[in-house]
């Protein structure tokens, strides 16, 4: 089955084992098999098959013409085989040829259909059902353009996940880039397909690169803390800007940074300094707790003393009140009757002094130095108390 | 005879067609072409892009040599180079280029291997030559864009002497890493610093707690002492008061007030049992000798 086996290489065409095309350059050689009823392997058998009973149907038409017409049968029988060998290859091959199957072509949702005649771009078809020349003049690329892909780096490879940064410190990150074909220019599928080999490792590499120049250009500790969105903001438009650059009909969606931490060696003191800062936490809020114990507490003392000043300062004036009113009362009875009154009083207290003291009398004009035996009074004093 | 000829036309026909086939070939819009007539090259196709289709050669004399044209990768093996500081660095670069002349590209190097083999020692030149200049901080932070631009100068510029037949679109660095023993050291350098900033956040912290203790105990210092001045000026008031008092009442008559006092200070002053020695001529017994009262 020559057009079978030309279908995987192109080979007569001349374009045979340059084709890098790494999405399937000749669809008929990888999807023939599969989805198209007529193409790949199911032909051998089928062909056999009909080969068979045409062969067998025109041998008879033949052959029994040239019976009829009575020359020489058995040669003519054999020279009409080869003849109708030869016509049945030819007609089969144009039917292969130009087999309805080759020409038509379905395009998926998630795919556009970018048409080549002889390898030179024709036209992109939208998904659904199209008819194209058939093969060899037109062939069909289905790349998946509205697909996101998704690349992953750093998740599990120390060598890609560790970068420098501008302080000369080593950050561990991992990030995930979301990519499909750029459809916001009409010519993007076009770019994608053509421009770029291998557009994944393409998308792959350039990440890697972008990523590693923002790290670069930014400080370990924001990186790890705040600025996260902003690197994968950066790294994002760096991506795509390189891409623009290629024309590689890339559009990349996002990158979300997946880990962005101090590298596993050096974790722990990171980890120590967010401990510090509780720490520092603790410490002052004990210190408030403190403040706010001891200030209670010296207002409390201070209103006590402020309260037994003014107890004392209430309790002074009472009784200077109180003492003053008294003299005042007696003044007024004395004010009545002075010399009497006077007098009185006098003799009251004198009565009442002298009265419980040990009273000695003792004329002056005696002359001698008198004993008094003053340890004595005391002593019969206690006695009598005793003797009561 | 009739059979003859047909047999004849069936083999003209054969003919004709593998004739066809072996005078036209197709060149994809990815691929350029260059065709060969005995060895020796007579043109090239699809240079520009515009020129993808079917085209024609002469069979068994011509033949092509397909090239890519698409934006090829060349990624080299990281390697270690000296920076200008004499520190060492890995250094992973990669470069983008496209064919843009299969001629001269298949005279010079033949193919991608050929291309490869003669990018690299290019690239490996060119890096140790830029990054031999500069800092190894340099390379590492914020210059690297401008740094590639040197470097992609200096690829471009041996790319054109040696006339490859390529155009560089761009030469980007993966990595500028520290060798394994450096990385050692530098995190070695990024615990200590994160030590030291541990033992500041803590020491910060606990600076912060001894100010709020020490401005809460000096209030409290203030308001005891606050409360103890508002103190004496009320026990202040009221021994003012209690004078003034005792200056109103007593003023009425200072004569009787010092009698009337004093002898409520003998009668607290003098206690039970007091020796007391008193005279007989005394006021208190003035009658005690003579009931007049006289002397």
């Amino acid at each position: 089955m020559p057009w079978n086996e030309n279908n995987g290489g192109g080979g007569p065409w001349g374009s045979g084992g340059n084709n890098n095309g790494d999405r399937g350059n000749n669809p008929w050689g990888n999807r023939g098999g599969s989805n198209r009823p007529g193409g790949g392997g199911q032909e051998p058998p089928d062909l056999d098959e009909l080969i068979a009973r045409l062969n067998q149907s025109l041998g008879r038409m033949f052959g029994g013409g040239g019976g009829k017409r009575g020359g020489s049968g058995a040669g003519g029988g054999k020279g009409g085989n080869f003849l109708t060998v030869l016509v049945v290859f030819l007609i089969i091959g144009a039917g292969v040829l130009f087999w309805p199957g080759r020409a038509i072509y379905s395009v998926g949702p998630e795919q556009a259909g970018v048409v080549l005649r002889f390898g030179e771009y024709e036209r992109t078809t939208a998904p659904g059902l199209h008819v194209k020349l058939p093969w060899p003049i037109e062939t069909v690329e289905l790349p998946e353009v509205t697909t996101t892909n998704t690349i992953s780096i750093g998740a599990n490879n120390l060598a890609e996940s560790q970068m420098l940064t501008r302080d000369e410190n080593i950050v561990d990150i991992a990030f995930e880039v979301q990519w499909r074909v750029n459809l916001a220019y009409a010519d993007g599928v076009r770019d994608y397909l053509f421009n770029v080999r291998d557009p994944e490792a393409t998308v792959r590499a350039v990440a890697e690169s972008a990523m590693r120049e923002v790290v670069g250009t930014s400080d370990l500790v924001p990186i790890i803390t705040t600025a996260r969105s902003e690197v994968s903001q950066r790294t994002r438009d760096v991506m795509q800007a390189t891409l623009d650059e290629y024309d590689a009909g890339i559009q990349i969606l996002q990158v979300n940074l997946q880990r962005a931490q101090a590298p596993q060696s050096v974790i722990d003191a990171f980890r120590d300094v967010d401990a510090a800062a509780q720490d520092a936490e603790r410490a002052r809020l004990n210190a408030t707790a403190h403040a706010n114990s001891v200030i209670p507490a010296a207002r409390g003392e201070a209103a006590s003393i402020t309260q037994q000043a003014q107890a004392y300062r209430d309790s002074v004036i009472a009784e200077a009140q109180g003492q003053a009113d008294r003299f005042v009362a007696i003044y007024n009875e004395y004010t009545q009757a002075p010399e009497v009154t006077r007098r009185r009083m006098f003799l009251e207290t004198m009565e009442q002094v002298l009265g419980r003291s040990e009273l000695i009398i003792l004329d002056e004009q005696g002359g001698a130095v008198p004993y008094l035996p003053l340890d004595q009074l005391g002593r019969n004093r206690a006695a009598a108390g005793g003797d009561q | 005879m009739s059979r003859i000829v047909t047999i004849f036309g069936f083999v003209l026909l054969i003919a004709a067609v593998i004739g066809l086939s072996m005078s036209v070939f197709t060149v994809n819009e990815r691929e350029q072409a260059l065709v060969l007539r005995f060895g020796e090259p007579v043109g090239a196709v699809n240079e520009n892009g515009d020129e993808a289709g079917l085209h024609f050669k002469v069979p068994f004399v011509d033949s092509v040599v397909m090239f890519d044209r698409r934006n090829l990768e060349f990624d080299m093996d990281p390697e270690e180079i000296q920076a200008a500081n004499q520190e060492r660095l890995v250094v992973d670069a990669f470069l983008r280029y496209r064919i843009v002349n299969p001629l001269r590209f298949y005279q010079t190097v033949r193919n991608e291997n050929g291309a490869r083999a003669r990018l690299g020692s290019i690239m490996d030149d060119s890096l140790r030559g830029v990054i031999g200049s500069i800092a190894s901080q340099d390379v590492i932070s914020g210059q690297r864009s401008a740094l590639m631009d040197r470097v992609q100068a200096a690829v471009d510029a041996q790319v054109a002497t040696q006339d490859l037949g390529i155009d560089v679109i761009d030469v980007r660095i993966l990595r500028a890493d520290l060798p394994q023993q450096i990385a050692e050291r530098v995190f070695q350098r990024m615990r200590s610093e994160r030590e030291q900033e541990a033992a500041r956040i803590r020491a910060e912290g606990e600076q912060v707690a001894r100010e709020i203790r020490a401005a809460a105990d000096r209030d409290a210092t203030i308001i005891r002492a606050e409360a103890r001045a508002e103190g004496e000026r009320l026990r202040g008031e009221g021994d003012a008061r209690r004078n003034a008092i005792y200056a109103e009442a007593y003023n009425r008559d200072a004569e009787f007030f010092s009698f009337y006092r004093s002898l409520d200070a003998y009668r607290l002053a003098v206690r039970e049992g007091t020796p007391i020695v008193i005279p007989p001529d005394s006021e208190f017994f003035r009658y005690f000798r003579n009931q007049d009262g006289g002397e």
